[in-house]
Formats: C-alpha cells, structure tokens, sequence
C-alpha cells in the first residue's frame, strides 16, 4: 500500500471522527461544504491546538484523487486529532491491506496508570468544586448566545464570526450549534469577544446565569467589507458603476493580498488590479473569501482574502 | 570587548526590522509551505486563464465586459507573444497569447473548459525567481482531454502601490506545450 492509499485512509478515519461529532452528516468528505470545513477545522483547533486552512481541506481533503501526499506537518496535525502520535504512526498501524480503519478513542490508547492518575485528578477536583460549591464560589452558569446581522436581522453563518471566551489566563474559542454559542463559565461574568472580517469586532460582558432562553445579540456589518462580499458574489449589471465604488472604498496606496494557510502572500494586487479583477464574473471572484481588512481615515488600505 | 559585540548585534537587528518593515509581509520561497503555497497558485492560476477564455466566449456577456476578460486574461502571462494551445484547431497547434485571444473574442458560443489532473513542481528554484511546470489535462467540452504542461514563473518585482513602490513577488503564466 503506498502512502496516498494510506492518505485516503486517513480521509476516511477522518471522516468517521467527524461523525462522531455530528452523527446527522451523511454525505462524504468530498460533498463537505464550508460548514462541515469550519466545523471540522473548529474541532481540530480545540483538541490539537492547531488551525488549518479551509484552502488546505479544498485543496487536499476534498478532492476524490490526489496527485500528491500533503506536507507531512499538516499530515501530523490531523493524524494527532485521530488519536496517533503522528503520520508516521498512522502509517504504521494503516499502511496493512486488511487493516480496518479505525479512530483510536482516547481512552483505549491511556495505559492504566495514566488512567489512574486521571482518576485521582478527576477525584480531587469533584472535591475542590464540591468545596467550592458549598462556599458559594462557583456558579456554574450557562447561556446560549446566538449572533444576528443588525441590517438584515437574520443569524449570521457560524464560518462569518469567531467567538471567543476570555478568561484570565486563555482564549478559548466556542464552537457553534445551530449558528448559536453555548457560554459555559464558573464566573459570575463571561467576557467574550466577537471578531469577524465582515462585522466590527464586539466585546460583551455577560451576567452567567442558567437561562435555557438564548440571548441574541447583534452585530454591526463593516459596510465595506459587506460590499465587497456583495460585488464578490454579484451579476455584472452595472459593473463600471461598480468600479467607481470599489475606487471610493479603498485607498490609493492599498496593498490586497491573496494568502494561503493564514498568512502567505501568493499574489499583492495595487488598488487598480483588485477593481479589475474584482468586477469580472469569473469563479476565481466568486471563490474569495475576504479574511482581513485594515482602514486607513475610513478607506481600505490593506485587504486579504483566500480562494475558498 | 563584550560591549561591542553587543552594540553591533543591536545595530544588525535593528537594521533587519526596519528592512523588513518596508515590505509587506514576504515568504521565504525555500519553505515548505511557501513551496506547497505556490504549487497551489501555479494550478489556481492555469484554471482562472481557462475560466477567462469561458467568459470571453460568453456571448451573454456585454462585449465591454469580454473586452475587459481578454485584457485581464493577457495581464496572467508573461508577454502577449507566450505560446498557447489553440483549442480551435484540429491539428493541435501552438499560438501566441495575442492571436488566440483575437480567436476567442469572436467566437458565438460558450466553451466549457476543464483542466484536470493538474500538478505543479518546480523546475528551477531561486529566491528572486522561480520557474515551475504545471502539468495538466484540458477537456474541451465533451471531447478527450489533451495532455498539456505550462510554464509558471514567481519573481521578485518592484511593484507600484499608489505612491509607495514595494519589493513583492508576482506570478506568470509562461508558454505552453502539447506533452
């Protein structure tokens, strides 16, 4: 079995890990569509620590065949979320014909005296929070928070925003159901931060409280970046009335980068070269998806976005 | 003794940022994943040409806006005199870049165009300049597809931002060959 049968392997394990996490899915990896990426890459970031590219899924997972194997510190990424210590143990224990694939579930890789320590970790802490509860210092709240679009009034797609709990020391990022966000904290109050390309990053500082009600909250659009979304996925009726917006919008000296896996500039187009491209109907148009934007005296002056 | 050497490693680190600051964020080409990024771009940008040639031939489209495709089609190449396959012929031929846009703008119907089976590698490394081949399958249509390989060129330019000039890297489609 040579290393890309392996691979499709590893698709599969993925897959099967994926259903685990929402066992409604019924289609394959290769019918995945920006939701089931952004979930995916959300559980991935949660559990590994480490972010993927929704272009390294498009490119590598997606595709029925491919040409080539991916980088092999990605391959360590999504073989350390299967449970592996990395590629090249997926390798070994896949790389037999008859072997079946399987995602390892944590407890069964835990040799005992792991999972005796954990107990006694576990032990301790049902203590220190039964402490805690009888003094009064845990409030285990919990609310669900769910994101609208204050023009349109409708949810807004759980791939259009990051939501972020702060706590003192980290950043944890909550993972969407149903385009809403269950907060769960011990503390009186949950700060979380709202970010997003296409709405004004929010900061909010809620009451926990156990409310089964969700708490809905709107977000201002960045009027820009909505418009370049609009002309991104737009006919081209009145396109040169759309050139002399898009010259109003962004700023004379504005660099636009098209990036891959984050942050690596592949393409920098002036202010002229982005009107140009961006008021054609062409699929590679369609396919942008802006990530970043930076105003200078309310223009664009530095833009990013990634081919979906 | 020790102070200077510390001075002169303050003054290069300085120097290092302040070089760095003048541009925009730019990969170093020997990484991986700068080398993954753009094996990446060179097919991206084989399929956004193809994709030009389908609107060109649109005849919903304004004849403004397939003017406006062509140019934006030459600006992926090199020079207008690069060498493409010319999809119109039977005999498989080779044409410059120019020529065959002129045969696309007046055309009646819309081509459907796939390339497939596309990889990219790079033949000749730099760090001012890279030359890959993107090899590729082109299905006109419904016919057989044809075995193609391109030119793809990375290089370091001096580019023209409103009224700054910054050092980045762009991207161009070079000639193409029948494999």
């Amino acid at each position: 079995m040579n290393n890309t049968e392996i691979f499709y392997r590893l698709k599969e394990a993925v897959l099967q890990k994926y259903r685990q996490h929402y066992p409604y899915y019924a289609g394959n990896i290769h019918d995945f569509g920006n939701k089931e990426i952004a979930q995916l890459l959300d559980l991935i970031e949660e559990e590994c620590h480490e972010r993927v590219s929704e272009k390294w899924v498009y490119t590598h997972l997606k595709p029925q065949q491919n040409q080539k194997l991916p980088r092999k510190d990605m391959l360590d990424i999504f073989s350390c979320w299967l449970g592996y210590a990395g590629w090249d143990e997926f390798v070994f224990e896949n790389s037999k014909p008859e072997a079946e694939i399987t995602v390892p579930k944590q407890e069964i890789k835990t040799k005992t005296n792991k999972r005796k320590v954990f107990a006694g970790i576990a032990a301790l802490l049902v203590i220190i929070i039964s402490i805690g509860i009888g003094f009064g210092m845990a409030s285990d709240g919990k609310i669900i928070l769910c994101l609208k679009d204050k023009y349109t009034q409708k949810h807004i797609e759980p791939n259009r925003v990051k939501v972020y709990l702060l706590n003192k020391r980290q950043k944890r990022k909550l993972k969407s159901k149903d385009s809403c966000y269950i907060v769960k904290s011990n503390n009186n109050q949950a700060t979380i931060v709202l970010t997003s390309p296409y709405y004004k990053t929010d900061t909010l500082y809620v009451t926990m409280e156990n409310n089964p009600q969700p708490y809905e909250y709107e977000l201002q659009p960045d009027d820009y970046a909505m418009m370049l979304r609009a002309y991104m996925n737009g006919d081209t009726d009145d396109w040169q009335r759309r050139r002399e917006q898009l010259n109003e919008i962004l700023d004379d000296n504005a660099i636009i980068q098209e990036v891959m896996f984050d942050d690596i500039g592949v393409e920098f187009l002036n202010k002229n070269e982005f009107v140009n491209k961006i008021t054609m109907p062409s699929k590679l148009v369609k396919n942008m998806e802006v990530v970043e934007i930076e105003y200078n005296n309310e223009k664009i002056i530095s833009l990013k976005y990634i081919q979906k | 003794m020790k102070m200077k050497v510390y001075i002169t490693l303050l003054i290069a680190t300085i120097s290092l940022c302040s070089a760095a600051q003048s541009l925009p964020q730019q990969p170093v080409t020997t990484s991986a994943e700068v080398i993954e990024a753009y094996s990446i771009k060179a097919v991206d940008k084989v399929a956004e040409f193809y994709n030009y040639v389908e609107l060109i031939t649109d005849p919903s489209l304004s004849a403004e806006m397939r003017e406006h495709t062509a140019t934006e089609a030459v600006k992926l190449f090199e020079n207008p005199g690069i060498k493409v396959y010319d999809i119109f012929s039977t005999e498989g031929k080779l044409i410059p870049l120019k020529d065959f846009i002129a045969k696309c703008l007046v055309q009646k119907s819309k081509l459907i165009l796939t390339a497939t089976s596309a990889e990219a590698r790079v033949i000749q490394p730099g760090n001012t300049s890279q030359v890959w081949l993107v090899k590729y399958n082109l299905q006109i249509g419904n016919t057989k597809p044809i075995s193609l390989q391109q030119y793809f060129t990375v290089q370091l330019e001096r580019k023209k931002f409103g009224d700054t000039v910054k050092n980045v890297r762009s991207t161009y489609l070079g000639n193409c060959s029948i494999k």
